[in-house]
């Protein structure tokens, strides 16, 4: 058994999905497994009108990725804000976001990458959820990150390796 | 046409109905990080151009420059125009018909279709639709990890 394989075995169970590019004769040039919670924040089914559009602009963002675009990823040590991912603190925990920042409300959609640009997506939040940098909240959110993927691939470790381009192409 | 194999996300606006304002906005979305994914790669690049000497050369304060590289969340349309003219790039954008996409998509000419994204025709991105594509790939990349884009813009 490999980790490939227990994607497999979550998609073929249901509990994980692979995203699809969402528009016509765009080449697929990485891969994003999402949980049933981030697969329904982005593609449905949603409660209101508020939470469709925010879904969408949070497709759009996972599209962007998918399609294998250039992406800004912050710098490690930096607090920049407005990069669309960056690897959380502490590195050794590989846990990721993918920041979905505007318009309001900011997401986080927190996973982690199994190999370079295939990225497993399990846990999300409101940025204004989290607090601070330095706020508990945080702590928690990757906490239950850490604890969906135990729950999901057992004892499978994320990828680790050179930041960025061992995670990803076109940085 | 047909519409069979249209994405749901194309529906109405194949269909000629009122687009609901979901996919109005996922369109905004992609709009805007596909401006930016140019603006960087045009930035990349430059040969010796420094984020402070395009502050200089568009009057913003480095700072700004920073972070409008950084994310397009806050952009204006004068954002982007400030940005590649200040990279001696101009700003002149085409579109592309929905149901040509749609067309190349249900030929399965996958990436015929990719090339043809380019709006602007661009012969380093042509394609003998009878031979595999080749796509020149942005200096420093290889072929897999360019992007599919909507806009050329003419340097």
């Amino acid at each position: 058994m490999s980790i490939q394989d227990e994607i497999n075995r979550l998609v073929q169970e249901g509990s994980l999905f692979r995203l699809d590019q969402s528009m016509p004769g765009l080449a697929a040039r990485r891969t994003i497994f999402a949980s049933i919670g981030v697969r329904a924040l982005a593609i449905g089914p949603w409660g209101n009108v508020e939470e469709r559009v925010r879904g969408r602009e949070l497709q759009a963002d996972f599209d962007h990725f998918i399609d294998g675009n250039k992406l800004n990823l912050r710098s490690q040590n930096s607090f920049e804000e407005t990069a669309f991912m960056a690897r959380l603190a502490p590195p050794s925990d590989e846990v990721w976001e993918i920041r979905s920042i505007d318009p309001k409300p900011s997401l986080r959609v927190f996973g982690s990458f199994v190999e370079r640009d295939i990225f497993v997506a399990l846990t999300w939040a409101r940025r204004k959820d989290l607090g601070g940098r330095r706020d508990p909240r945080w702590k928690v959110a990757i906490s239950n990150f850490k604890e969906a993927w135990e729950r999901n691939f057992n004892s499978y470790k994320p990828m680790s390796g050179h930041y960025p381009n061992e995670y990803l192409t076109n940085t | 046409m047909n519409t069979s194999q249209t994405p749901e996300l194309l529906t109405e606006i194949v269909e000629g109905k009122p687009i609901p304002v979901d996919k109005l906005a996922y369109f905004r979305r992609r709009l805007r990080l596909q401006l930016h994914e140019l603006v960087l790669r045009t930035f990349d690049q430059q040969e010796t151009l420094t984020k402070a000497e395009l502050a200089r050369r568009i009057g913003r304060a480095p700072e700004v420059v920073n972070r409008l590289l950084g994310g397009p969340g806050n952009w204006t349309l004068d954002t982007v125009s400030d940005l590649l003219i200040g990279m001696a790039t101009l700003p002149f954008f085409d579109t592309k018909r929905v149901s040509q996409l749609l067309t190349a998509q249900n030929e399965q000419i996958h990436s015929t279709a990719l090339a043809a994204l380019s709006v602007i025709p661009d012969e380093s991105r042509q394609v003998d639709a009878n031979n595999a594509p080749t796509i020149p790939a942005p200096r420093g990349m290889g072929q897999a990890q360019q992007g599919g884009g909507y806009f050329t813009v003419r340097p």
